[in-house]
């Protein structure tokens, strides 16, 4: 039988993410006109009440790095002195601290539609704690991973000392190794499992997983060159932005466009893995040299 | 209506389009548009290559409508989307794992599923042999000597051990309580959660995959059972569907960075939505493997069409990009869009 039939209509919502209303569309619309300016703690307190007790904020992501378009987001983050209860509209998350749950918040500040993630104060020092502790503390999963380099490159909004000192815990901590220790180790399965493809006669899973070596190498030797990022849409951008010896920029971004690889897979795979050795041997004597 | 039926619409970059809760709604970076059923149906047969005349004709197959009225009807709806910017017209086209395993029951010592509710593994691929697991569902708590590593699930702590296997390799065995499971089960028999609502873990999402390729070790019935009601569910549309969403994310992102030029992010960020598209597509046969140097071979077992199969590989290979970036992103985000028309399509499945 078929079902009943009525005209296809759109209904429009303005404001994607966050309601809101035509006239707020129109003066978003007008304020990107020319060069938008940024929110500050003030916009933030006025359109969230909520956020008023708030220890810290700071802006984070592709704006503040200045790789930013016409449509790119502000990530904020606000940092509260304790747990809030649920936050009106809010989408939940769940972290791995003790209290688990951090909300995600959509808002818009002028020209600006941002991504606001709501920690407390006592989840973010959880995390860093753990990489003042014993090896087998250390962990962080990528949404905290994220946080932390968010923290690192971001720009205080309000709360500037507070964000300065869990800055400075950050880059003081194990993290910058253990970070770099768990790209090099992905780097390494992703190597072996490139060696045994080879091995059983499948040349493009042999190729993608050397690529996906190499992206994990070039990730590490970021790392410890100070770029926390787990972000890999803007790898060509932050390796320009951060200069490593041994890591060409132009020659690392043929090689992870597979240059070369279809006409000879093997060769390639094989001169790939050599360049990721020869990077990481590059890490561990810069290591030593500390 | 005068205009031609034999335009095929297709869709415009950084345009989104979910399910939220029990609403179709399609996205810009302004704004959000809430769509009718009908609307939602067209919606999700748009940019398949499909022309006004064929959308015309599945909708007088599916509603109750005679076809010179749902002809007007899509016309006008359709030149609503191109006004907004959504669709663009085109004219129709002319024509229109690999590796050996490892078998799971070679990996633990039968002593550990002994008074277990089931227990199950996956085959071990070749190239991953450290990817050994084994999940035993129980009542009980494990005892075992050592220390239990303790994986997080959405249903509360997962134990597990790292224990010798008898072929001289390592295994990780995961405790779960036949509980936790139910209850991860319950979540998706139901109804399908938005994309708003909290997220399983990737624990959960591992055990779940495990379910579905798994090979029972123990309690055989209860595993059918536990992978029946998992198959009757809506697991694998929200796992497609969670993966739309991040794709689309990183499309639209991928319209802005080509306005300022920066054909590296762009190519970096397609290539990402493009892959989490493919697993999209994949999830929809549940396929929901996360090893994804194997893309070929999946896509090889799934239903693809050559000419699918092709723009899949060019993409996955990076083909032409150093010779046409630019071309090669255009490519590779339509090759990404296609992928994921698939998943809206389910809703009206």
């Amino acid at each position: 039988m078929r079902a009943p039939y009525s005209s296809p209509t759109l209904a429009i919502s303005f404001g994607a993410g966050s309601d809101s209303s035509s006239t707020n569309r129109e003066r978003m619309l007008a304020s990107r006109q020319g060069t938008p300016a940024l929110p500050t703690a003030a916009d933030v307190f006025a359109a969230f009440e909520a956020f008023r007790p708030a220890v810290s904020m700071f802006m984070a992501g592709s704006v503040i790095l200045g790789w930013g378009h016409g449509t790119s987001d502000i990530d904020l983050y606000v940092v509260l002195p304790e747990a809030s209860g649920p936050i009106e509209g809010a989408y939940t998350r769940t972290a791995s601290t003790t209290d688990p749950t951090m909300y995600i918040v959509l808002g818009q500040f002028g020209a600006f539609r941002a991504d606001i993630e709501v920690w407390t104060h006592e989840q973010i020092h959880e995390v860093i704690d753990r990489f003042y502790g014993p090896p087998a503390a250390r962990a962080a999963d990528r949404t905290e991973q994220d946080l932390l380099n968010r923290l690192v490159t971001g720009r205080p909004l309000h709360g500037d000392r507070w964000w300065s000192q869990a800055r400075t815990r950050i880059t003081e901590s194990s993290y910058p190794a253990w970070l770099v220790g768990r790209r090099l180790s992905r780097a390494r399965s992703a190597t072996d499992s490139a060696a045994r493809w080879l091995d059983s006669g499948s040349a493009v899973p042999a190729v993608l997983a050397a690529r996906e070596a190499f992206t994990c190498t070039v990730e590490a030797v970021l790392a410890a060159g100070g770029d926390y990022s787990v972000n890999r849409k803007w790898l060509y951008r932050r390796m320009q932005a951060t200069p490593v010896p041994g890591l060409e920029t132009d020659q690392a971004w043929r090689r992870l466009c597979l240059e070369g690889a279809e006409a000879a897979p093997a060769d390639w795979t094989a001169a790939v893995l050599a360049d990721c050795r020869s990077l990481q041997d590059g890490i561990a004597s810069r290591g030593a040299d500390r | 209506m005068t205009e031609p039926l034999t335009w095929a619409p297709v869709r415009n970059l950084g345009i989104y389009s979910r399910r939220s809760g029990s609403r179709k709604v399609i996205e810009t970076y302004n704004d959000a548009y809430a769509l009718s059923d009908t609307g939602a149906f067209i919606w999700s047969r748009t940019g398949t290559g499909a022309t006004v005349a064929d959308l015309a004709a599945w909708v007088a197959a599916r509603y109750d409508v005679d076809e010179e009225r749902a002809r007007a009807d899509v016309q006008g709806f359709l030149s609503e989307l191109v006004s907004l910017g959504f669709l663009e017209p085109y004219p129709a086209a002319d024509g229109s794992p690999a590796g050996s395993i490892r078998r799971p029951g070679e990996l633990i010592p039968d002593e550990l599923t002994a008074g277990s509710v089931c227990a199950f593994a996956c085959p071990v691929p070749a190239a991953h042999p450290d990817a050994a697991v084994t999940v035993v569902v129980t009542d009980r708590r494990p005892e075992l000597a050592g220390e239990a590593e303790v994986e997080r699930s959405s249903t509360g702590p997962v134990p597990s051990y790292q224990v010798g296997t008898p072929d001289g390799g390592e295994c990780t065995v995961q405790f779960w309580q036949s509980g936790q499971l139910e209850a991860l089960l319950s979540r998706f028999q139901t109804s399908i959660p938005s994309q708003e609502d909290s997220q399983p873990e990737s624990a959960d999402e591992e055990l779940l995959r495990r379910l579905v390729t798994g090979v029972p070790l123990a309690g055989d019935a209860r595993f059918a059972e536990y992978r029946r009601a998992l198959k009757a569910s809506g697991y694998a549309l929200w796992y497609a569907e969670n993966h739309k969403y991040i794709a689309e994310n990183n499309l639209e992102d991928v319209a802005g960075m080509l306005s300022v030029g920066d054909i590296e992010s762009a190519a970096m960020t397609v290539y990402s939505a493009f892959t989490l598209a493919l697993e999209a597509r994949l999830a929809l046969g549940w396929d929901l493997s996360p090893v994804r140097e194997d893309f070929l071979a999946r896509i090889t077992a799934a239903p693809f069409s050559p000419l699918e199969r092709d723009a899949v590989t060019t993409v996955l290979l990076w083909r032409g990009y150093l010779t046409a970036p630019r071309r090669w992103v255009d490519a590779a985000a339509r090759t990404a869009e296609g992928l994921l028309i698939a998943v809206e399509q389910r809703w009206f499945a």
